[in-house]
């Protein structure tokens, strides 16, 4: 299933707070392990995760990045949602109308 | 510090009128699941899979795989169920389906579906602090805008 990235990476607790930070404000990688209870290398790691996800980008600021969420992230897991419920719902509503057609023979 | 309720996240709802009645509309979905769920794009195990309620369950199969993609919780036909919903996952992933099933005149059925339980996916531990901020005002843009336009 497309989208699996997105929900993959919201599957783990460390990624949820640090998107949660995230939703404040931007951060550096120092500032969001300073408010964690795991080291700056797996603040880093996770954040690879959530960047390669879609959910999170970075920009340069000097000798730091700064990461914020990325502003379509979960837009594109929620338009796949409903596009997910769209597709099944119209090949039922397809098939509901191809059975009920059967063995009548309606008046055109 | 226990948590306070779980703030309540928007649910996504769609809905689809078909030209049937009632009892026939819950049966075709459920009991034909298999024939019109569009598997090709949106099963776990691909085109060539099966899918089929096995009693409570929800089952894909492929040859010896085999994919659970959620529980029955509650059956009340004709007019509905709701089921734990975790395609690709395990239980401990669950978010909630429920389709309810009301008639539209003689020769149509309204078919609502709602996915809730964002929320779980967002609160795994109870032990966490200074939590209502953020995630909810992210599971708020990731449920927005999504309530009920028909298909």
């Amino acid at each position: 299933m497309s989208n699996q990235a997105a929900l993959d990476a919201l599957g783990d607790p460390s990624r949820r707070r640090i998107l949660e930070l995230l939703a404040d404000h931007p951060r550096s990688v120092g500032d969001l392990s300073s408010l964690m209870p795991i080291s700056r290398p797996a603040v880093s790691k996770h954040l690879k995760v959530l960047e390669g996800a879609g959910l999170v980008g970075h920009t340069s600021r000097g000798t730091r990045n700064l990461y914020a969420l990325a502003p379509d992230g979960l837009a594109g897991v929620q338009q796949w949602l409903v596009s997910t419920w769209d597709r099944a719902l119209t090949s039922f509503a397809e098939y509901v109308a191809g059975s009920t057609a059967i063995g009548r023979s309606e008046p055109s | 510090m226990t948590h306070q309720a779980t703030p309540v996240v928007a649910a996504l709802q769609r809905e689809v009128r078909v030209p049937c009645d009632l009892d026939t509309a819950f049966r075709l979905f459920t009991s034909h699941i298999g024939a019109w769920w569009p598997l090709a794009t949106h099963g776990v195990l691909g085109e060539a899979a099966s899918v089929a309620f096995e009693g409570d369950r929800l089952v894909e199969r492929l040859g010896t795989e085999v994919a659970v993609w959620g529980e029955v919780l509650e059956h009340d036909p004709p007019y509905g169920f709701r089921m734990t919903w975790h395609p690709g996952h395990g239980p401990e992933r669950a978010t909630e389906v429920s389709v309810a099933f009301a008639p539209d005149g003689d020769d149509a059925t309204v078919v609502t579906l709602t996915h809730t339980g964002w929320e779980r996916l967002a609160t795994p531990e109870a032990t966490r602090e200074n939590y209502a901020g953020g995630w909810t005002y992210v599971l708020g843009q990731f449920a927005a805008g999504v309530v009920r336009p028909s298909v």
